[in-house]
């Protein structure tokens, strides 16, 4: 019996070897989807625990590497989405320490940072591979699970959300 | 502000993030913890609810018929 079907049916040793076979695949597109190397060690484990309790609607068949990316991108959203809460729920306490004149580098790296990081958690994958990354869209469709109807009209309202955060941020319309 | 504008700025402040390096400790033991202390057991939570419909429908035996439905 392969591994797939091993996996698929429950075998901790397969699950073992699949883990030491894709967990730097899914490692780096977490770290793609999320930049945070720290939550990407976090949320590895709770992708493949995740994958590990799914085993039995595992269709050997399929490509295991694009099932876990996927589920990788679930959690990573959810990530995001949890972050993003968290921020909101700061903000009041936040200190906006750009101003529309500031002329360090660092500063306006910052504050290009700060409006990328309010786009919607969807957008936001979307523009990492899209716009940051240039990645085809079929293959950020693929990725993601996504059409790629999907792939282009949220990167067209990520770009768009995008020029109205960095306007916020006091960059010239 | 124009797309051009825009994705300059984007790319010149965030580069895509380094993706090769790997997770910073190797993770099968944090994960087989895990694995061996949830299994695919139902949560804690689930039990207390079957118990306290079990003592319900023993105090009230005609809730059985009402839980029924909801199969």
């Amino acid at each position: 019996m392969d591994l797939l079907e091993r996996f698929a049916r429950g075998d901790l040793d397969a699950f073992e070897l699949l883990f030491r076979q894709f967990h730097r695949d899914v490692h780096g597109w977490l770290v793609r989807l999320t930049r945070d190397p720290a939550a990407a060690d976090d949320l590895t484990v709770e992708v493949f625990w995740r994958i590990y309790k799914a085993h039995a609607r595992f269709d050997p068949t399929r490509s295991f590497g694009a099932w876990a990316r996927r589920i990788a991108s679930n959690a990573a959203l959810d990530h995001l989405r949890r972050v993003a809460r968290e921020r909101a729920a700061t903000a009041s306490a936040a200190v906006r320490t750009g101003t529309a004149d500031s002329t360090g580098r660092r500063d306006l790296h910052l504050r290009v940072e700060r409006a990328f990081s309010t786009l919607p958690p969807k957008l936001r994958v979307v523009a990492e591979l899209a716009l940051v990354e240039e990645w085809p869209q079929e293959e950020i469709a693929d990725a993601l699970g996504i059409s790629r109807s999907a792939v282009k009209a949220r990167a067209f309202r990520a770009m768009k959300y995008l020029k109205h955060a960095l306007q916020r941020e006091g960059f010239e319309p | 502000m124009n797309d051009r504008k825009a994705l300059e700025l984007l790319r010149d402040a965030m580069p895509p993030p380094r993706a090769d390096d790997g997770p910073a400790a190797d993770l099968w033991p944090r994960l087989r913890r895990r694995v061996d202390r949830g299994g695919n057991r139902p949560p804690a939570a689930d039990w207390v609810l079957a118990v306290v419909l079990g003592v319900l429908c023993l105090l009230q035996p005609s809730l059985f018929g009402i839980l029924l439905l909801h199969f």
